[in-house]
């Protein structure tokens, strides 16, 4: 619980340092795109999971992802260009909407709390319809980085999302990660040790809600358009999904699930109505599947080879293989 | 290190711990408990006993803040809590069991000791190394790694209890603890009340239906009727007291 | 010139007859999900597949045998209806059966349910919006408001069905049984092999109210194979307002909701109404969390 397995921690930065630099060299193209795209989602993913650890369904992510969005447009559309400066700007104007949303309605569970993010996700699509100063139904163009820094977006993008991931890894695994889980267990017993539930549940949200608004900024930067149907409830059902898909135990199975069903929708882009058919025909049978989504498959994959070596060698099976981390 | 004090001195020497008047809980036109009037006095182990519905949850969430009471006033060291939220009235030092799943299913056990800590110490560190020690004192070091929803039902209600203490209450509210215990896992748990009360000189409120361990464990008695305060005192006088004996009988046994 | 008379009438027809539809899909979506601890995100899916092939058959029933608007609407609310259950029956089998009582696991699977109907009804029925003609010609004029017959008509139907669903519900064998399982499913359970089909027959009674008020709406709206997802979020809105799992919770939050659209319809439009509905909700949620009529969560 509380050791740094230094392996994994030099394999990430060698990772990331390798990501960076490809994207950095490489003209922009249509896979630095759908890395982008992943990273984006990943976050959505790994923020959707986050809040799933205190046994709550943030249906809301939508409207704050997109509150996020336009905060960017509206500030790149009057000039303001120093990308870090709007992204962390945009990041504490969605969060300030997820204290204000999340004081309210923390304090109901389980399906009330996603029934009502999910109201919440489409009154404010709906509400940005009739706003004209963010252009209405059309939405907003033209949210581009400053020339100079264009090449480097990619990198920047997948950066930053990369350190949000990693942020919600570590505070997972803090004491903070801890109190999360044993609310989600048992909230009762957690206020008998003088802790606040609802203070608890809303700290978790906020952090949620302040990741997701650096991954709504990317957003804009990244599609250079926004309208509002870009951030109907659908955004939070596709964040669940590519949790879910790709495995709830851990939150590599996040980044997993996000990457695979980015590049599905991708591949099935252009088949028209046919896109969502096989966009939840995938979503359904890998609920049918594996319940533990990619993870649980990768990692039967691995144990069947694990075992078919040991009984080469002659070696007794592991009797908890199949578990993982 | 705490005195060793005898409680039957120590007790009328300290102000009670807590004081309630005239405790009142009505639902519509139900009436739960009705003008309670009692005293918890520091130091001792006081057992909260009665029929099937007198009254006896219903006085216990009154303390612990999960029910707010209709009338009646209700003060802890000296302050009232009455209608304060749960979480606050365990920062006061009042902390409680519940009589199920008074733990955290699935997690580990250091994990759950580790989140009883979480107010008593700043780091992750310190509360890990609390957890082992308090692990270690309720007879739980062998079990660390175990997930608490896999461990037999004494040792559930053992690891309940460590996460109680684990913030240092003053009050320490134990509901039904030994319910579903074999008399091997009942004595287990008995002999930790036994010396966390003499040790610490932790007061403990108990409510249970096992009458030979309550008998043999608690200093006094507080008897509930159709949720008004039939009797109160030490064993004998309770065993002797004819409204006790007219109200239900078996308690002598 | 409107009397205050005259208006408030409106208002009140126009609430009523909206209202009854919104309480026929939020009792499904609440009967669901008291019966089975699932959250039924494709609920609006049954509704469109009802309005859908309700305004498709009718257009063709007439040309095929000559029938009147009324009997051709009542044979192909029939079929759509018997075409919804069976598709009820096989997303029970294959998919909520493993997932009972496991709201975020159901939820997920029946978005993958909601996104793939979707595009089925998008590629089979296409984009093009329909109209069912009128099934009932003429308009009923009282205290200076009018409403039109077949609006009275689809009211009457759906007040109906749902007084022979609380008769059901209270005073029949099945009813019980229904009423058992959401009250206590582990209870419900040691009754083996009935519980397991109370569920099924819960899921389709639930179903079968989603289906009733799609078929019922396709007189009375354009139908568009998007026409679900917005009663969806209303009857979410009505849910929370009236507590998940409580009939009389969902008539009266779908009157609620009835009520909101018509007099914020009236004065600014529908886009306020909703978003309204969702202030209102949120309004509730600090003084009442668990509803209006709901029960307190464990």
């Amino acid at each position: 619980m509380f050791n740094i397995n230094h392996s994994v921690v030099l394999w990430n930065v060698a990772l990331f340092a390798a990501a960076i630099v490809w994207l950095g060299v490489s003209e922009p193209s249509y896979l630095t795109q759908l890395v982008v795209w992943s990273a984006i989602n990943a976050v959505l993913a790994a923020g959707m999971r986050f809040v799933l650890l205190i046994g709550e369904t943030n249906m809301a992510s939508g409207a704050i992802y997109g509150f996020a969005a336009y905060v960017t447009a509206i500030a790149v559309t009057n000039g303001f260009d120093v990308v870090p400066l709007v992204v962390v700007t945009a990041a504490i104007a969605a969060g300030v909407l997820g204290l204000l949303f999340g004081w309210v309605t923390l304090r109901v569970k389980g399906p009330y709390f996603m029934l009502i993010g999910f109201a919440f996700t489409e009154v404010v699509r709906l509400a940005y319809t009739r706003i004209d100063y963010v252009g209405g139904n059309s939405g907003m163009v033209g949210i581009y980085a400053p020339m100079s820094l264009d090449r480097w977006m990619p990198a920047l993008c997948v950066g930053i999302c990369y350190l949000l991931v990693s942020g919600f890894f570590v505070a997972e695994k803090s004491s903070f990660g801890l109190l999360m889980r044993a609310i989600r267990n048992n909230d009762k017993v957690v206020e008998t040790l003088g802790v606040s539930a609802l203070r608890v549940k809303l700290v978790c949200f906020c952090m949620a809600a302040l990741a997701v608004g650096a991954a709504g900024a990317i957003h804009a930067y990244s599609y250079h358009v926004i309208s509002p149907g870009d951030f109907s409830f659908l955004i939070p059902v596709y964040a669940l999904a590519y949790a879910k898909v790709g495995g709830e135990r851990h939150i590599v199975g996040s980044v997993i699930g996000a990457i695979f069903l980015t590049v599905v929708a991708q591949v099935v882009q252009g088949a028209g109505a046919l896109q969502y058919v096989l966009f939840g025909g995938v979503i359904i049978l890998t609920m049918l599947g594996v319940r533990g989504g990619l993870l649980d498959m990768l990692g039967w994959v691995a144990c069947r080879r694990r075992r078919a070596g040991a009984q080469r060698i002659g070696l007794p099976k592991d009797r908890t293989s199949g578990e993982l981390g | 290190m705490k005195l060793d004090m005898p409680v039957a001195e120590g007790a009328t020497r300290l102000p009670a711990l807590l004081e309630a008047r005239g405790l009142t809980r009505r639902y519509g036109g139900l009436v739960a408990v009705s003008d309670l009037t009692f005293e918890i006095r520091p130091g001792e182990i006081l057992g909260l006993i009665g029929p099937n519905g007198a009254g006896k949850s219903t006085t216990f969430n009154l303390l612990s803040g999960h029910v707010k009471p209709s009338a009646g006033t209700l003060s802890f060291a000296g302050e009232s809590i009455a209608g304060m939220p749960p979480y606050q009235v365990s920062r006061r030092g009042l902390v409680r069991t519940f009589q199920h799943d008074s733990f955290f299913r699935e997690m580990t056990v250091i994990e759950n000791l580790t989140v009883a800590a979480q107010r008593r110490y700043r780091s992750h560190r310190e509360r890990v190394d609390c957890a082992r020690c308090i692990a270690e004192r309720v007879g739980l070091d062998k079990h660390l790694d175990a997930t608490a929803g896999s461990l037999p039902h004494g040792l559930q209600r053992i690891l309940s209890i460590g996460i109680a203490i684990t913030p240092e209450p003053k009050l320490l509210g134990l509901d039904e603890p030994l319910t579903g215990l074999h008399t091997v896992e009942v004595e287990k748990v008995l002999t930790l009340f036994r010396t966390l009360c003499r040790a610490d000189a932790m007061t403990i409120l108990l409510v249970d239906h096992n009458m030979k361990a309550m008998m043999g464990v608690c200093d006094r008695f507080l008897v509930l009727h159709y949720g008004k305060m039939l009797a109160q005192g030490n064993a004998d006088e309770v065993r002797s007291n004819p409204d006790v004996i007219r109200a239900y009988l078996g308690i002598s046994e | 010139m409107v009397t205050a008379m005259a208006l408030i009438v409106q208002l009140a027809l126009n609430t009523l007859q909206a209202g009854s539809v919104y309480v026929l899909f939020a009792l499904g979506l609440t009967l669901i999900f008291g019966v089975m601890g699932v959250v039924n995100f494709a609920h609006g899916q049954f509704f469109t597949l009802g309005a859908l092939l309700t305004s498709v058959l009718v257009p063709a029933l007439r040309e095929a045998f000559g029938m009147g608007v009324a009997l051709a609407f009542t044979f192909a609310s029939a079929i759509s209806i018997v075409a919804v259950l069976a598709l009820a029956a096989v997303v029970y089998q294959f998919g909520f059966r493993h997932y009972l009582r496991d709201t975020v696991g159901s939820f997920i699977l029946s978005v993958g349910l909601l996104l793939f109907l979707e595009g089925v009804f998008l590629w089979v029925f296409g984009g093009v919006p329909r109209v069912v003609p009128n099934i009932a010609p003429g308009e009923l004029r009282v205290f200076g408001a009018a409403i039109e017959l077949q609006r009275l008509v689809v009211f009457g139907i759906a007040v109906i069905i749902t007084v022979l669903l609380y008769l059901m519900l209270a005073f029949t064998r099945f009813g019980r049984a229904i009423r058992a399982t959401a009250e206590d499913a582990g209870a419900a359970t040691l009754q083996g092999i009935r519980d397991k089909r109370t569920l099924l027959y819960g899921f389709m009674v639930g179903s079968f109210l989603s289906a009733a008020s799609g078929c019922l709406t396709a007189p009375i709206a354009v139908i568009t194979p998007a026409v679900g997802n917005d009663y969806l979020i209303k009857g979410f809105i009505t849910i929370i307002i009236g507590g998940l799992g409580s009939v009389p919770g969902a008539i009266f939050g779908g009157l609620t909701i009835a009520l909101i659209e018509s007099v914020v319809g009236y004065y600014v439009d529908g886009t306020m109404a909703t978003i309204g509905m969702f202030c209102v909700v949120a309004l509730l949620l600090l003084i009442r969390p668990q509803g209006m009529l709901g029960h307190v969560q464990h």
